[in-house]
């Protein structure tokens, strides 16, 4: 891993520690959050709370797991998730009759699909990807809109499975949080393929000159974001059996937030998908504790809101990329 | 002399603007025969002239190289703050706080990007998220309306038939962005660190304190034409106005503003805006349903930015071929980078 750091650009090899420690830092807050929650906060060591907890995480968490490969290889974020989830709970509602895995196949299937259209426009056409995207958002809502008639579509079948416990204790929704942190983890820093698309990320240009063309990385950053979207979408509708444009419109930002939150450098290159998940962790854990201290919605958007604010120049003054200006 | 022609092709952009959003115009008027109509027109203009300034701010933060994603939040914010606060202080005092806090809004993104040169598309995502939570704030989520409508009746009274007192204010103050843009100091100072801001760093230019000023006329503009609109509707509700963003985009980019900074005029996206308007209001006009005229929006907006990339290219290399050796190339086309 470091050989090909090395590599790239010598320079940057000092500021690893300052990002790992970024993440670091994230998990020692999580964890330090969740004991004081736990002995101070009555309602918060409970079982309820902790099944809770782990299932509004999960969501979030496999669509920032995704999304973090986007930030990784360079192309910032995806503006299209709020559409794609809402595009995804459609499709998983409309052919739950076919059955919950099949339904979950074409979802992240489709998805992924999406994902793969979107990644070749940015990737092979140099698109700016902010502006594809909020395109690509409008595209989709519109298809769902004329797709739906802005109804609420409630598919007929069985979809428990999805949110049935193993153990008693471990939602499905977790664990498959779990299996696509894991897994993208692992991919991203044990493959060749995951560490070009970090060297892809970290300099575009050196990677050019070493043989690597930046196009099918991005594309497939792109593909596997819309797939876990799909996947994230699929399970969100499971939880109700039904499929509407209005859901996981919050999804957007909370991705952005635990991507920005876990360390994952915006400029590209740096953070792990790990990173996302930790980050998705503490922010739903925050969450979850300003909820339980009575603190209202409107107040943890603002909460959410400087907390990414302070990340974004937390990581701009201490992890400076050398970018010029 | 052929560096004339390329030059030519940056002024043939609003040219081509205009020239598609007259056929559109064009069309409509002979395909419907309500278009024409004075309270068709009317409600034309109440669109255009927001667009129009509102789309003019982000394009001057786009010839800046950078990108504000948070007036998706500050226009909102700003109708609930005029709205909220009108009842105690007084419509003007209160649309004059909303522009205010529209501009620390700005002042803030732009001084977070300059001073720590952080991308734009991270500052203004949080500040997004900031505003628009404060909108739900300050909302309590509920939907807000003013008890008194005079305010409401005098900004949409009609003017000369198919303005009104808020289209024109718009209108003006566009103009006039339009007229400093092109001619003041601080105007072109916004091109020379878009084009390159390491350059007009090392010439001795205030590039941050040209940041403020962008990320603020931009923030500005979003908060006028939100406190115009709060007030004109009489109500709020708190949210994101995404589709008013991507619009935004679209017309800045359609008018030539390029994603890599240093290239545009503000008669382009006017252009842009106007394009945009008559589309949305045409279709509307035609009975097409609002899904369908976002998605039209969501293709234009692909469009341009299929065709924009590679248009820009073909011309830059036009242009580096014909100049001679030794000359520092004028774009950095073969930067990775595009948003930055």
């Amino acid at each position: 891993m470091m050989t090909v750091t090395k590599a790239a650009d010598p320079a940057r090899r000092p500021k690893r520690p300052v990002t790992v420690t970024g993440t670091t830092v994230i998990a020692v807050a999580t964890v330090l959050v969740g004991i004081v929650a736990s002995l101070t906060v009555d309602s918060f060591a409970t079982a309820a709370n902790m099944r809770g907890l782990f299932l509004s995480v999960s969501i979030i968490g496999i669509i920032a797991v995704g999304l973090s490969l986007i930030t990784i290889v360079g192309k910032v974020f995806t503006l299209a998730i709020p559409a794609l989830v809402a595009l995804s709970t459609i499709t998983f509602a409309s052919t739950l009759y076919l059955g919950p895995w099949i339904a979950l196949l074409i979802t992240v299937a489709g998805a992924a699909a999406i994902g793969l259209i979107q990644g070749l426009v940015i990737g092979k056409l140099e698109t700016d990807p902010i502006i594809t995207t909020i395109a690509a958002a409008a595209i989709l809502i519109g298809i769902g809109q004329l797709w739906t008639n802005g109804r609420t579509v409630v598919g007929t079948g069985e979809a428990t499975l999805f949110n049935s416990s193993l153990f008693g204790a471990i939602p499905f929704q977790t664990l498959a949080f779990a299996l696509v942190a894991a897994a993208l983890f692992w991919w991203h820093k044990y493959t060749v393929s995951g560490r070009k698309l970090t060297l892809v990320g970290l300099n575009e240009k050196a990677a050019l000159i070493s043989g690597l063309r930046s196009w099918p990385m991005v594309t497939l950053a792109f593909v596997v974001s819309g797939a876990t979207t799909g996947l994230g979408g699929a399970l969100l509708s499971a939880q109700s059996g039904q499929g509407t444009l209005t859901l996981g419109a919050s999804f957007g930002f909370d991705a952005i937030v635990a991507v920005v939150v876990g360390g994952v450098a915006i400029t590209g290159g740096i953070g792990t998908p790990l990173g996302a998940a930790v980050g998705a962790i503490f922010v739903g854990l925050l969450e979850n504790v300003l909820a339980l201290v009575g603190l209202n919605y409107e107040t943890q958007l603002v909460i959410k809101g400087v907390l990414v604010l302070a990340a974004v120049t937390l990581m701009g003054v201490t992890g400076r990329a050398g970018r010029s200006r | 002399m052929k560096i004339r022609a390329s030059i030519l092709y940056w002024h043939a952009r609003p040219a081509l603007a205009w020239t598609l959003a007259v056929v559109a115009f064009l069309y409509f008027t002979l395909s419907n025969g309500h278009f024409l109509n004075a309270g068709n027109l009317y409600a034309l203009i109440q669109l255009f002239s927001t667009l129009m300034l509102v789309a003019a701010g982000l394009a001057i933060v786009m010839i800046a190289a950078e990108f504000d994603l948070s007036i998706a939040g500050t226009f909102p914010l700003a109708g609930l703050v005029a709205v909220q606060a009108s009842d105690k202080i007084g419509v003007v005092p209160a649309m004059l706080l909303a522009v205010v806090v529209g501009l620390l809004v700005g002042a803030l993104n732009g001084w977070i990007t300059g001073r720590f040169r952080i991308p734009s598309l991270a500052v203004t995502v949080a500040t997004m998220v900031l505003t628009i939570g404060i909108g739900f704030e300050i909302t309590g989520s509920q939907l807000v309306t003013m008890t008194d409508y005079t305010a409401s009746l005098t900004l949409t009274q009609r003017v000369l038939g198919v303005f009104s007192v808020g289209s024109l204010i718009q209108i003006v103050i566009a103009i006039a962005a339009y007229l400093f843009l092109r001619s003041s100091w601080r105007g072109r100072f916004v091109y020379a660190v878009g084009s390159d801001a390491a350059r007009a760093r090392a010439s001795g230019l205030p590039v941050t304190a040209t940041l403020v000023f962008a990320f603020m006329v931009c923030a500005g503009f979003a908060s006028v034409a939100g406190a115009l609109q709060g007030v004109s509707l009489a109500t709020g509700q708190a949210g994101s106005n995404d589709s008013f963003l991507l619009q935004c985009a679209t017309a800045a980019l359609i008018g030539g503003v390029a994603l890599t900074g240093g290239r545009g005029s503000l008669t382009g996206v006017f252009g842009g805006a106007f394009l945009l308007t008559v589309l949305t209001n045409g279709l509307g006009l035609a009975g097409v349903n609002s899904a369908l005229i976002l998605l039209v929006n969501g293709i234009v907006l692909a469009a341009v930015v299929l065709v924009d990339r590679p248009l820009n290219r073909f011309i830059d290399r036009r242009l580096r071929a014909e100049m001679p050796i030794g000359q520092p190339p004028t774009q950095t086309s073969s930067e990775p980078a595009p948003t930055h």
